[in-house]
């Protein structure tokens, strides 16, 4: 039995795809293919109906080199996906936008994807994967409390302008609050509600009982340096706010953080991971606590970097915020049923339809069999020369 | 100003080259007072005067601006203010001759226009009006509306020129500057203080 599977007209995924010779029976056959690419669905599927149909179908990846891609979600309003991508040879990646992106990387690489809507399609040398994009979770309002200063002001300034929904309870004078949103009560403080907790100063009206069940239960918070010596807070802190050294008298566009009044987080907890540093001292650290993490920063008027900073200085203030949030914020589980990607890792549904590769398997040398008269003509050729040669000494 | 002192409320008079920008010196001390006398805000004891074109108004994201004379802003001034808009400061805005009519009011509108954006009216059920004390009907009217100064007119509403949903620039035809241009220990001899409206102007520019 002779059948004959073009790769061209299949997409040409497939470098080659072709019958053997020898046929075991009537209705069997042995299909030999060895792939230098992934192959598409439609290759796939229609090996595996041979398969089905009773063909002897051995298969083997020449190019089967290792490419590993998982994608997440990042918890912030614009729906951002931090994609990780580990490949031995150049990586393409397209987000599914209009005009495809491309984007190189040797080996390993991270990209940071702003809200794809589809699946993202990795290449890389001649291996395509897809990586299903987790979906988006509804994002949850961010708190923030404090009293009334231009701490206060900016930081939900910065945070609205990027996307987040925020409630206030702002400090204006003894039992006069300033609120904004929905907060009412601690008593309504978890994370069906709430992603995150921002803490700016020691002043702010908090049930410390309440913020811990919250962060133990997934939520996140974000404490300023100022807030740490709050006593209801002092349990979630990562460290001690230090001693305050003042600013420097100019501030300085082009280093803006080394500008600010800053409060050395000393003493950071054991179970704490210091993310960024000033000189020697911890700027940055956090810690998890049960389900939920803390932050804690020791810059203190983060609001000059915004009003005095460089001309990208209203993003970069906005930018911060929004990754101390993101960095503790309550993150629902996706359901394990949104995976939408037929194809997510090809080499996994070859084997998953063809069963394991062939060892072994018969290397591609072309379309065609030799015909079966080229070896006796190559020896006749061979044994005439040879003739030749023999005859020309004995002359 | 390091360390500190920048995280305490301080009141700048934003100077302006042309216009007498300094028409109500007793303005900055009556409102501090006020503020500290009924809210918890750190208020620096004294205020500022900072030039219009000067880097420095961006250390003062609440500045107050007032005059009775023409007003010509230099092109230094009309980008520092918009460039201080833009980055969330707020300016406000007070005509000392509660004029709609006057030079001030004239020449300042087109100014804040030409530099920042349109102004428009405030509605009397903005957060401004209930972020601290209630005005339910809007602006107080002052003294000097009712005993029917310069324009005889009681002004209903604020100007105002916003940025991401905040109020940019605060404008004001009601002649504040004349209201509030007293001593403090003066307020005693009032049935209501009539600076209450300016400790909201405050609290709603730290909170909102």
């Amino acid at each position: 039995m002779e059948r004959a599977l073009r790769t061209a007209a299949i997409g040409g995924i497939a470098l080659a795809i072709w019958q053997s010779t020898h046929a075991h029976g009537p209705s069997a056959a042995v299909i030999t293919v060895a792939f230098d690419a992934s192959p598409s669905a439609v290759v796939r599927d229609s090996l595996a109906a041979h398969r089905k149909a009773g063909a002897d179908v051995r298969w083997s990846a020449r190019t089967n080199q290792p490419l590993a891609a998982s994608a997440e979600r990042r918890a912030e309003p614009d729906g951002a996906v931090t994609l990780v991508v580990v490949a031995s040879s150049d990586v393409i990646v397209n987000d599914g936008a209009a005009a495809d992106t491309l984007r190189r990387a040797t080996t390993g690489a991270k990209f940071e994807i702003p809200a794809p809507s589809h699946d993202v399609g990795i290449t890389s040398g001649g291996m395509r994967a897809y990586v299903t994009v987790p979906a988006a979770a509804p994002t949850r309002s961010v708190l923030v409390l404090g009293h009334a200063s231009w701490e206060s002001k900016f930081t939900i300034a910065a945070l609205e302008e990027d996307g987040w929904h925020v409630d206030a309870r702002i400090t204006v004078a003894p039992g006069a609050d300033m609120r904004q949103g929905a907060v009412t009560s601690f008593a309504s403080l978890d994370t069906a509600r709430y992603a995150a907790v921002v803490l700016l100063d020691s002043t702010a009206t908090l049930d410390g009982a309440a913020l811990e069940r919250f962060v133990r239960s997934g939520g996140g918070v974000v404490m300023a340096a100022d807030a740490a010596p709050a006593r209801r807070a002092a349990a979630l802190a990562v460290g001690v706010a230090g001693t305050l050294r003042r600013a420097p008298i100019t501030f300085d566009a082009s280093q803006p953080l080394a500008s600010l009044a800053f409060r050395p987080l000393d003493g950071v907890r054991a179970d704490a991971s210091v993310l960024e540093r000033r000189g020697a001292a911890a700027a940055v650290a956090a810690r998890r606590i049960g389900l939920g993490r803390v932050l804690q920063f020791g810059y203190t008027d983060l609001w000059r970097w915004r009003l005095q900073g460089g001309d990208d200085a209203l993003a970069a203030h906005r930018a911060w915020w929004t990754r101390a949030v993101s960095a503790v914020a309550f993150q629902q589980t996706p359901s394990p049923f949104s995976s939408r990607s037929p194809e997510g890792a090809p080499l996994a549904r070859l084997a998953s339809a063809l069963g394991a590769p062939t060892v072994g398997a018969a290397p591609f040398r072309g379309s065609q069999p030799l015909p079966p008269w080229l070896m006796p003509l190559l020896l006749l050729i061979l044994l005439g020369e040879w003739g030749s040669r023999r005859l020309r000494g004995a002359r | 100003m390091g360390g500190a002192l920048v995280s305490d409320f301080t009141f700048c008079t934003v100077q302006y080259d042309s216009g007498d920008w300094d028409s109500a010196p007793l303005v900055p001390a009556n409102l501090i007072d006020s503020v500290a006398r009924y809210t918890s805000i750190r208020v620096a004891p004294t205020g500022v005067m900072v030039p219009l074109s000067s880097p420095d108004l961006f250390k003062y994201p609440l500045a107050y601006l007032t005059g009775h004379l023409p007003v010509r802003f230099s092109d230094t001034e009309r980008r520092t203010l918009a460039e201080y808009c833009r980055r969330g400061g707020l300016l406000f805005v007070d005509d000392h001759n509660h004029d709609i009519d006057g030079v001030f009011h004239k020449t300042c509108t087109e100014e804040l226009t030409r530099a920042v954006g349109p102004l428009h009216a405030v509605p009397n059920t903005h957060a401004l009006y209930d972020c601290f004390f209630k005005f339910e009907d809007g602006p107080p009217a002052t003294s000097h509306e009712l005993n029917g100064w310069g324009d005889n007119l009681v002004h209903k509403q604020l100007l105002a020129i916003e940025r991401n949903g905040r109020l940019a620039v605060l404008y004001s035809n009601k002649d504040y500057s004349s209201e509030w241009s007293f001593h403090p220990d003066n307020k005693r001899f009032y049935s209501v203080d009539n600076t209450r409206f300016g400790v909201n102007v405050v609290v709603y520019a730290l909170t909102r």
